[in-house]
């Protein structure tokens, strides 16, 4: 599953959490899987904001055309 | 150039070279010598030769002192043949500080080109760099805001303030006296932790 994807699924148990008539039952069922979904998300953006910020990095440090001036 | 056959071979030099084309110039010279010499330049016929002459002409017969016709109706007089060849051809340094010229025109242009594409280059990077993070800290945000619903949508958020939800061993929660049997294990969730039970004795009202 995508970040994308687990949040849009985040969306959908908050939605149906929102409704009043949810079981108590169902209500736990949904915190847990809107309770791990988050967890998995949180995870991969952290790495890939990791992932962003070391190209960017890179990227500033080898942005050298050779001068042709000399 | 002396005696009477001069004029003659002069003329018929001059529009050899004239018909002939590929000369840049034409030098009329006279290397020195007496007077008299001077008066084969002062030829009508030779001045006509030099005036219909196609190409550019210099004259360069006589010293300072000595003016002829060929000296008036050529396009530019010379004092000797040297001066006059002086003249015609470039000065060498002039000729080196032209090509200098036109060098560094030439890198001025290309440093110029590389520059440009060097700018263009980091403006791509840079908005490159701006939409990956812009993309992460919108993901991060849509995170965030939806975590804080969920949370704030908690049905263990009650358990705070002194509830417990029973759970049989498979997870279900028991919302019923009719769901528990005698000796039936469960769990109880509470604020701080979980506690297993056992029914004891279920009284439905």
């Amino acid at each position: 599953m995508s970040f994308e994807q687990r949040l849009k699924r985040l969306e959908q148990i908050v939605s149906e959490l929102e409704s009043e008539q949810v079981p108590l039952d169902r209500a736990l069922a949904l915190f847990e899987e809107g309770v791990a979904c988050l967890r998995t998300a949180a995870e991969e953006l952290g790495k890939v904001e990791a992932k962003v910020q070391r190209l960017v990095e890179r990227a500033d440090g080898s942005f050298e055309v050779t001068d042709l001036r000399e | 150039m002396q005696g009477d056959t001069a004029v003659t071979e002069l003329c018929a030099a001059i529009e050899r070279v004239g018909r002939w084309r590929a000369a840049d110039v034409v030098i009329v010279g006279r290397g020195g010598g007496s007077r008299e010499d001077l008066w084969a330049f002062n030829n009508e016929r030779l001045a006509r030769t030099i005036a219909a002459c196609p190409l550019p002409t210099i004259s360069a017969v006589g010293h300072e002192v000595d003016i002829t016709i060929c000296d008036l109706v050529a396009d530019a007089r010379a004092a000797t043949p040297s001066a006059a060849a002086e003249t015609v051809v470039r000065d060498d340094a002039e000729l080196r500080a032209e090509l200098r010229g036109v060098g560094a025109r030439l890198r001025r242009g290309l440093t110029k080109r590389v520059d440009n594409a060097k700018a263009e280059l980091q403006w791509q990077a840079s908005a490159l760099r701006n939409r990956l993070t812009l993309k992460a800290e919108r993901g991060r945000a849509r995170m965030e805001r939806l975590g804080g619903k969920l949370h704030a949508l908690s049905p263990l958020a009650t358990l705070s303030r002194g509830y417990a939800v029973a759970r049989g061993m498979d997870g279900h929660a028991l919302t019923s006296a009719g769901d528990f049997q005698v000796e039936m294990p469960f769990n109880l969730l509470l604020r701080d932790g979980t506690v297993h039970a056992r029914t004891m004795k279920p009284e439905r009202e």
